[in-house]
C-alpha cells in the first residue's frame, strides 16, 4: 500500500491558516461598523488611521470618540477574553483528559467572581476591583492545588478539590450578595456576575491584556507538547517528557488567563467549553492546530456575541445569556452533523 | 547496551511486599519474557525497572550506571516503552500518535521537523501499517492499536524495547504479527523485554525468561531452564506437560495445562 508522505502531520493546511488569521480581523472591522449607530467603513479607517499616525481625524469628533474610545477597546477585549477562555478550556480538557473540563474546573472563575463581588461591596473602583478579583482567582486555584497535593491520587482528586473550592467560593458570593445593599450594590454585583464588556476601556485593558497575551503565547509555543497532556503519566514519562512541569505550566497559564478575563468582564460562561469542542470536531485533537483554531474562533465568537449584545436592543443583554442562546443550538447541530467527537 | 536489575525489592507503602530480590540481565539481542500469575506483579516489575516506581531496595542499571543518575531524555532515547493498548484512549490519528514518540528528541518549544515526519513514514512502512496513517486511534482494533504503539516506541530509535502484555486480547494472527515483529527486532540487535500470559510464546520466542511467583520471588535464566512443568506448577499452581511437536524438520514446544494443583500456604516474603 503506497501513500504519499504527509509532510505536515497535525499542521493546518495553508488555506485554513489564512482563514483563521483573517476571520477575527475581518469581524473586528465589521464589529467597529455595527452598533446602535452604524458607521461606514471609510469613517472607521479614517479614525484608526488618524489616531495611529497622531493626526486629527476628518470625521466628526464624537464619532471618532465612539469608535476609538468605546468600540475599539471593547472589541479588543472581546477578542482577548474569547481567545483566552477558549485556550484555557482546551488546555484543561486535555490536562484532565475530560471533555467536561472548563476554565472553571479548578475554581478560578468562582474565586475571581468572589473577589470582584467583595470589591464591589467595599466600593472599590475599576482598578481595585480588577486586582482584587484576579488575586482571589489565583488564591482559589492555589487552595485547590494545596488541598489535593501531597497524596499521589492523581488528577481526579485535583478536579474534586476544584469542585469543592469552587462551591466554597460560590457560597461566599451568596454571602456577599446577602449582605450587599439591595438598592445599589446588589444589582451591580448581580449584573457583573452575568458578565458584560460594557466597562471596557483602554484603562481596564492595560491591566488585563498583557497577562492574557503572554499566557496565550506560552501555550501557543508549547502547542506540540500539549499533545502529551492527555496521555497517562507513565506513558508521558516514557516519551521523555517532563510531565509534571508541563502540567504546572499549563495550569498556571490557564488560571492566569481565566482570572484576567473574569476580572475584566465578569463570568462569560460557555465559551471555554463550546469553542474547544467545536475546534476538536472541525480540526481534530492535535494541539498544533487546536490552539491556533481556539484562539481565532474564540476571539471571533465572543466578538460576534458581544456585538449582538450591544446592538440588538436598547439596553444591553448580559453576555452569558447570549453565549448560551447562540452557542448551544450551534453546538448541537455541529455535534449531530459530525457524529460527535472523542477527546 | 545492557539493562540489569539487581536485588530489586518493592512493596506499596503499608502493604505487603510485592517483589522480592528480583534479578534480571538483558543484553543486546535478547528477547526476554516475563511470566507470572495474575496479581504477581508483572506490570509493577516493569514500572519499577523503568523508574516509574522507586525500588524500596536494589537498583536498575543501564550500562552499569544507576538509572536514577541518568537524565530522563537520555534514558528515553535508549529505552522505549509500549504500554498496554487497552489504556490508550486518545483520539489522535495514527501518524500523530506515532509522531509523539519523537518527543524525547525535541525541545520544549520546538515543533517536529521534516525529518521527524519522514521517520514516521519510514517506521510505519517498515511495520506494514502505513494504511492506518489517517485512522483515528479510538476506531482501531486491538491489533492495529498495538502496532501503532510499537511504531511510536520504535521511532525513538531505541536499543531496548519494553512491552507490557503486547499480545493480550489479540487473535491468533495479530499475536503472530506482534511476536514476529519482536523476533525481527531482536535480530536487528534491539533488546525486547515483554510481559506475557502465554508460556507458549515464551517457549517459542524468548531466549531468556523471568518467572514471578505469587510470593514475590522470581527465577531468571535461559527459557528452557525456567519454563519447566515443575516451575510452572510452582508459580501458577497448574499441572502442565510440555509437548514436543515435529513439523517439516522443525521442532516446536507447546505447553498444555492439565489440571489445578494444590495451592501452597505461606505469604509474601519481606526484604
Amino acid at each position: 500500500m503506497k501513500k504519499n508522505l504527509n509532510t505536515q502531520i497535525g499542521a493546518l493546511k495553508p488555506v485554513w491558516n489564512i482563514f483563521l488569521l483573517i476571520l477575527p480581523i475581518f469581524l473586528g472591522f465589521l464589529a467597529l461598523c455595527i452598533g446602535r449607530i452604524s458607521y461606514p467603513l471609510e469613517d472607521i479607517l479614517d479614525v484608526l488611521g488618524a489616531k495611529l499616525t497622531g493626526s486629527e481625524p476628518g470625521t466628526d469628533k464624537q464619532i471618532a470618540m465612539i469608535i476609538w474610545n468605546i468600540r475599539l477597546p471593547r472589541i479588543l477585549m472581546a477578542m482577548l477574553v474569547g481567545a483566552g477562555l477558549s485556550v484555557a478550556g482546551c488546555a484543561f480538557q486535555s490536562l484532565f483528559a475530560n471533555p467536561l473540563a472548563t476554565p472553571d474546573t479548578l475554581g478560578v472563575a468562582s474565586g475571581t467572581s468572589f473577589g470582584a463581588a467583595l470589591a464591589l461591596l467595599l466600593g472599590c473602583h475599576l482598578f481595585g476591583t480588577q486586582v482584587i478579583a484576579f488575586t482571589f482567582g489565583i488564591l482559589a486555584v492555589a487552595l485547590t492545588w494545596l488541598s489535593a497535593a501531597g497524596k499521589s491520587n492523581g488528577l481526579s482528586s485535583v478536579v474534586l478539590a476544584g469542585i469543592m473550592i469552587g462551591s466554597l467560593f460560590s457560597a461566599l458570593i451568596s454571602l456577599v450578595k446577602f449582605t450587599a445593599d439591595t438598592e445599589s450594590q446588589l444589582p451591580a454585583i448581580t449584573y457583573w456576575l452575568m458578565g458584560s464588556l460594557s466597562s471596557a476601556g483602554f484603562a481596564s485593558l492595560k491591566i488585563g491584556a498583557p497577562c492574557i497575551i503572554l499566557t496565550i503565547l506560552i501555550l501557543y509555543l508549547l502547542r506540540w507538547q500539549l499533545n502529551i497532556l492527555p496521555l497517562g503519566e507513565d506513558e508521558a514519562k516514557s516519551l521523555g517528557s517532563n510531565i509534571k512541569l508541563l502540567r504546572i505550566i499549563t495550569i498556571l497559564c490557564a488560571t492566569a488567563m481565566t482570572a484576567s478575563s473574569v476580572a475584566m468582564c465578569g463570568q462569560v460562561g460557555w465559551v471555554g467549553l463550546l469553542i474547544p469542542h467545536i475546534c476538536r470536531m472541525a480540526f481534530g485533537n492535535n494541539h498544533r492546530t487546536l490552539i491556533p483554531a481556539c484562539i481565532s474562533l474564540g476571539a471571533s465568537f465572543l466578538m460576534i456575541v458581544d456585538t449582538m449584545a450591544r446592538s440588538i436592543s436598547a439596553s444591553e443583554i448580559p453576555i452569558s445569556v447570549l453565549t448560551a442562546i447562540i452557542g448551544a443550538p450551534f453546538f448541537i447541530i455541529l455535534m449531530r452533523r459530525t457524529g460527535g467527537w472523542k477527546l | 547496551m545492557k539493562l540489569e536489575i539487581r536485588d530489586g525489592c518493592f512493596g506499596y507503602p503499608k502493604q505487603k511486599q510485592i517483589l522480592y530480590k528480583i534479578n534480571l540481565c538483558a543484553e543486546s539481542g535478547d528477547l526476554i519474557a516475563i511470566l507470572g500469575p495474575n496479581g504477581a506483579g508483572k506490570t509493577t516489575l516493569l514500572r519499577c525497572m523503568l523508574g516509574f516506581l522507586k525500588w524500596n531496595s536494589g537498583e536498575t542499571l543501564l550500562d552499569q550506571k544507576n538509572l536514577k543518575q541518568i537524565p530522563a531524555k537520555t534514558i528515553w532515547k535508549q529505552i522505549a516503552y509500549v504500554p498496554q493498548a487497552k489504556n490508550f484512549n486518545s483520539a489522535f490519528r495514527a501518524e500523530e500518535a506515532v509522531l509523539l514518540g519523537r518527543n524525547a528528541h525535541l525541545g520544549m518549544f520546538s515543533q517536529p521537523k521534516q525529518s521527524d515526519l519522514q521517520l514516521v513514514h519510514d517506521i510505519m512502512n517498515r511495520l506494514n501499517i502505513l494504511y492506518l496513517a489517517d485512522k483515528s486511534c479510538c476506531e482501531m482494533s486491538g491489533g492495529e492499536l498495538q502496532m501503532v504503539l510499537i511504531a511510536r516506541a520504535l521511532i525513538t530509535e531505541p536499543n531496548i524495547l519494553v512491552l507490557d502484555e503486547p499480545e493480550s486480547n489479540l487473535d491468533f494472527r495479530n499475536q503472530l504479527i506482534i511476536l514476529e515483529t519482536m523476533t525481527e527486532l531482536t535480530r536487528q540487535g534491539i533488546t525486547c523485554i515483554f510481559n506475557t500470559h502465554y508460556p507458549d510464546h515464551a517457549l517459542r520466542r524468548s531466549n531468556k525468561a523471568l518467572l514471578l511467583n505469587k510470593n514475590g520471588t522470581a527465577q531468571f535464566g535461559n527459557t528452557s531452564e525456567i519454563i519447566t512443568p515443575e516451575q510452572i506448577q510452582n508459580a501458577f499452581q497448574v499441572k502442565t506437560i510440555i509437548h514436543k511437536i515435529k513439523n517439516q524438520d522443525q521442532t516446536y514446544y507447546s505447553i498444555l495445562p492439565l489440571e489445578l494443583a494444590d495451592v501452597p500456604t505461606g505469604g509474601k516474603l519481606s526484604c
